[in-house]
């Protein structure tokens, strides 16, 4: 019986690993969350000069498959880029700030976060696209009608409300990062996936590896669908009665 | 206070203003009525320009509001306008509704804010209200709040799009309540509306409207007490509405 359980040392590999994927899918979101709605707000502009390249970054990124835009992003990229910066990039780097140290991260950290980021960023700003949707036009016309500037109804009145609304598929969205981000294995970022390969390579106790992995991820998935259900039992439903 | 003159608007080649033209003096209640598809709720709206309009002078308070340089913004601050589906904001209370509008647009503090909006609501009777969601309250409830958010910005007039016609027959009542109150204070309102009974008893002129045109203005005695008098389409609409 013993003999089936992972050494210690393996035990620490997959943790590791299971760090990384929590930072790379939690930064990743955080930025998408960020660009998808600066996105959203380009594709619903009146213009089309910001309209039209919204539209197609959002079909480039999303008609795309993510392992060949990590693959774009990391060996693609790294041959466009000047030798010099390719070299720094791929050089450790500290700066000793007034408290703490700030290294920079190796060339795959950044590959897989701009490609997570980037392709999270698409979904999530169809996502807000369809909660803007969801907002009555008569709620934009009364802002209007109380003398709110056009950016003030979108800070005070739409946006709001159409967080609220695209919050359970945005969560979809972030259960969706934590899944995706084991592709960056792919680059060589030593995720959660990479690391139970690894530990099944070294051990062949496959079963274990990624039967430890399969509950880390399927344990920060259920973190996150109970902290929205939590955040959506705090805050009574929008317009019940209208 | 508020001057239209020779308005028109088309939507491609529908005309749905006709060279709409009428004055409406401080202090004055006007009603406009018209069977439905009238050009009535588009009007009311060229007046503070949520619709704009092809052609005419619409003046407000000394402001031209079709006039490109026009702040409409600033504009619309001072003119309260009531909506047929309340439009309260869902996600925000009924504090915060009354508040909102103050706070980023006149720059008013938070608590004259608050303050303001405990004395509007006291006045159209829902002083313990200001915590409740608008999902917590019954239409002419939401109503009366649109009505007192409105009246918090201390607006020179009032336009309402036919307040009661998405509320329950029992609800109307308190809704109309409040705009007698508010008619009587002096203040100068303009009301779309199908509440006949409302502008026999509160307007001073009644404009009437058929197929993007006023086809009647005239003193709400003269509308109501010589129907002889009225052009044919407003005897039937009246005939209509007044039946039951």
């Amino acid at each position: 019986m013993l003999d089936q359980l992972l050494a210690p040392k393996y035990v620490g590999w997959l943790i590791d690993g299971f760090y990384v994927t929590l930072a790379v899918s939690a930064l990743a979101s955080a930025a998408a969350t960020v660009l998808g709605l600066l996105l959203c707000l380009a594709r619903l502009a009146p213009t089309r000069w910001l309209a039209w390249p919204a539209l197609a970054w959002l079909s480039l990124f999303r008609n795309t498959p993510l392992l060949v835009q990590l693959f774009f992003w990391y060996f693609g990229l790294a041959a466009l880029m000047p030798q010099g910066l390719l070299e720094w990039l791929n050089t450790p780097h500290h700066w000793h700030l007034a408290f703490f140290g700030v290294r920079w991260p190796p060339f795959e950290y950044v590959a897989g976060f701009t490609g997570l980021t980037l392709f999270t960023a698409a979904f999530i700003a169809e996502e807000f696209r369809a909660g803007v949707r969801g907002v009555p036009p008569g709620q934009a016309v009364a802002a209007r009608a109380l003398g709110l500037r056009p950016w003030q109804v979108w800070r005070y009145v739409v946006i709001p409300q159409a967080f609220r609304i695209a919050l359970p598929p945005l969560l979809g969205q972030y259960m969706n990062a934590v899944k995706n981000s084991s592709l960056t294995m792919a680059i060589g970022l030593a995720e959660l996936s990479y690391a139970s390969r690894q530990v099944e390579t070294e051990t062949f106790k496959t079963f274990q590896a990624f039967g430890i992995a399969t509950l880390l991820y399927i344990g920060t998935v259920a973190v996150i669908e109970l902290a929205g259900q939590w955040v959506q039992r705090r805050r009574p439903a929008l317009g019940a009665v209208r | 206070m508020i001057r239209i003159e020779n308005v028109s608007k088309w939507y491609g080649q529908a005309r749905v203003l006709a060279g709409c033209s009428t004055r409406i003096a401080e202090g004055e209640v006007v009603v406009v009525c018209g069977p439905s598809g009238s050009g009535k709720s588009t009007l009311i709206k060229t007046i503070n320009g949520l619709e704009p309009f092809d052609e005419g002078t619409i003046v407000v308070n000394g402001v031209s509001v079709g006039a490109p340089g026009t702040d409409l913004p600033r504009l619309r601050a001072r003119v309260g306008m009531v909506f047929q589906s309340f439009e309260l904001f869902p996600h925000l209370t009924v504090r915060e509704n009354l508040a909102l509008a103050q706070v980023v647009v006149l720059g008013r503090s938070r608590d004259e804010a608050h303050a303001r909006g405990r004395e509007y609501l006291a006045r159209v009777g829902l002083a313990g209200f200001a915590d409740r969601l608008p999902a917590q309250l019954s239409g002419g409830q939401q109503q009366r709040v649109a009505i007192a958010r409105a009246l918090c910005m201390d607006p020179v007039c009032m336009l309402f799009d036919e307040p009661t016609s998405a509320l329950d027959p029992e609800m109307v009542g308190e809704v109309l309540d409040v705009m007698v109150e508010l008619a009587g204070e002096g203040m100068t309102m303009v009301c779309v509306t199908h509440e006949m009974g409302f502008a026999r008893k509160v307007a001073d002129r009644v404009i009437f409207m058929d197929q993007g045109a006023i086809l009647d203005d005239c003193p709400s005695e003269e509308f109501f007490g010589n129907r002889a008098g009225r052009p044919e389409r407003a005897q039937q609409f009246l005939a209509r509405v007044l039946s039951h």
